[in-house]
């Protein structure tokens, strides 16, 4: 086996969360190796964490990510509040989880939506994100906002959920897009020609998943039984329970399905914590900054989200330590993408999900004459529907 | 070594003690305390040259992921916490260590927990903490014509 070429991806766009740098070596059309290079956008977040106020940050941490924009507040406030030891009022906790799941949902289906443009079904692609919609315009009359919700708060959350107005109408969004998603989901596991696209490639075995302490929905897809919500409950997850997916192949049809089936699962998750939800305050002023250390876990719609906060008794964190999911998840693309066709590449990366959907330079260049030249992402995809035309 | 704080409370929890008791017996003196604030979350001080047996004993023998590595700027030394989650017992072991500022170095556990080798460049972009022994060290996150010698998390003065 020689390489015979490199294949630069990346790194991404600044405005999205995560710009990545992939360096794939090719030999003729096989992926030999791949390098992964990160941090072109580093924003200095953590440096920034320690010279804010306790209530400054919430805001801040939201701003990491943009799909998942619940998940790094609720995670900081978690770990503030375990170092203080606040409880959480029940109300506010039931509404965390209510929000952490409907973000679930919007997250899972802009994801299954992107993954069928990639391989070339653009109908399927639309369909996806017009379910997605009615959560985000959900999200705009419970918080004010379709992303960026600023819903938590340390010692609880910011706006209640109104059970005369909301709850109907969180309900009938729910059960508006419920038959659809079954119905999505049919389409790619009957669907034979997607499935001929997506199964069996980018293959993580578990014992690598393991090794590699991979999050989320791509430890599930390859057999790890792994949740926060399950194994160390937070929010209200011990009392409306979570239903955890897990399937053993390994590929990206299994990435898919986990996904799409966690979406269902939400929809089960808010419907019960709508029923559970008690009456009462949904937030507590804190009476004084205790020093101490706090751990905040989050599953996030990638994976599990840990915040680290180290508390000295000033109302300035003396550390904050941050590890989105996709961080664990990225480096497992390696072991994913190696052995696989160039036209698998862009799918196999999208399918960790670590929010590659804008368009970037890619530069080819060819080793022997050191020539080169530019395409763009959508030319890669292209390469890929091609080969799926003529197999 | 870290402040025992109020809210530590110094008690033997069910799913917790399996755990603390192999670390004593495998690491003997260079185990030095261990706290828990509540049945999710212990705290295990250890001295720093036990990292890597500590390490395999979480990783090997209980199925332990690694989820991160928080380093803190504590002056004259280096506070670093290990934070690996034991999923089916429901609890975060956080293996705490302190490593003094001038030629701050550790032993690189990437060879034992391949999850640990992009973790373990980031703490020594940022704060210049050497790990011994690490397969790749090279450049993941500042940038190419980053000083050599300057650590964005370290404080000075």
């Amino acid at each position: 086996m020689s390489i015979e070429a490199t294949l630069p991806i990346g790194p991404y766009h600044p405005a999205l969360k995560e710009p990545e740098f992939f360096k794939l070596f090719l030999d003729g059309e096989k992926v030999v190796d791949v390098a992964i290079r990160l941090g072109y956008t580093h924003r200095g977040i953590e440096y920034l964490a320690e010279r804010k106020t306790y209530n400054e940050i919430p805001f801040l941490v939201e701003r990491i990510c943009g799909i998942c924009s619940n998940v790094h507040p609720m995670c900081f406030c978690q770990a503030v509040e375990e170092a203080w030891g606040l409880q959480v009022p029940d109300r506010a906790r039931y509404i965390r989880t209510i929000v952490g799941e409907l973000e679930r949902i919007h997250s899972h289906l802009l994801w299954a939506g992107v993954a069928a443009h990639i391989i070339g079904y653009d109908t399927l692609f639309m369909h996806f994100w017009k379910h997605r919609e009615p959560v985000c315009e959900l999200f705009e009359v419970l918080t004010g906002n379709r992303q960026n919700y600023a819903m938590n708060c340390i010692g609880g959350v910011r706006r209640d959920i109104d059970p005369a107005k909301h709850k109907a109408l969180i309900l009938e969004t729910l059960s508006q897009i419920r038959p659809s998603l079954v119905r999505l989901e049919n389409a790619v596991t009957e669907d034979p020609v997607v499935r001929a696209r997506i199964e069996n490639i980018g293959i993580l075995s578990k014992d690598q998943a393991r090794k590699l302490c991979v999050v989320g929905p791509v430890a599930r897809a390859s057999g790890l039984a792994i949740d926060v919500r399950k194994d160390e409950p937070y929010a209200a997850y011990k009392e409306v329970g979570v239903d955890v997916k897990v399937l053993t192949e390994g590929d990206v049809l299994s990435r898919m399905l986990v996904r799409l089936l966690e979406a269902l699962e939400s929809i089960e998750i808010v419907k019960r914590a709508l029923d559970a939800i008690p009456q009462g305050p949904i937030r507590l002023e804190p009476k004084e900054i205790v020093p101490g250390d706090g751990i905040g876990k989050v599953e996030a719609p990638r994976g599990e989200d840990i915040h680290y906060v180290r508390s000295n008794g000033t109302n300035i964190p003396e550390r904050v330590k941050i590890r989105a999911p996709s961080y664990m998840n990225v480096p497992s693309i390696v072991p994913q993408i190696t052995g696989s066709s160039l036209a698998d590449a862009s799918l196999i990366i999208a399918a960790v999900d670590p929010c590659f959907c804008c368009t970037e330079r890619i530069a080819l260049v060819d080793v022997k004459t050191s020539g080169e030249s530019s395409i763009d992402f959508e030319s890669l995809a292209q390469s890929w529907r091609r080969k799926s035309k003529h197999s | 070594m870290l402040p025992l704080t109020a809210s530590s409370l110094v008690h033997t929890l069910s799913n917790i003690a399996p755990l603390v008791e192999k670390l004593r017996s495998v690491l003997g003196d260079r185990f030095q305390k261990y706290s828990t604030r509540n049945e999710r979350r212990a705290y295990v001080y250890i001295r720093k040259d036990g990292i890597r047996e500590c390490v395999r004993v979480l990783f090997d023998q209980f199925g332990a992921r690694l989820s991160t590595i928080s380093a803190v700027d504590r002056k004259f030394k280096f506070d670093v916490l290990y934070h690996f989650t034991l999923d089916r017992e429901g609890f975060v072991a956080s293996i705490c260590l302190s490593t003094p500022k001038q030629a701050a170095s550790l032993d690189s556990v990437t060879d034992i927990v391949p999850a640990a080798n992009w973790i373990e460049r980031e703490v020594q972009e940022l704060f210049g903490i050497k790990f011994a022994g690490h397969p790749s060290p090279g450049k993941l996150l500042t940038s190419d014509d980053w000083p050599e010698d300057e650590y964005p998390l370290r404080r000075t003065g």
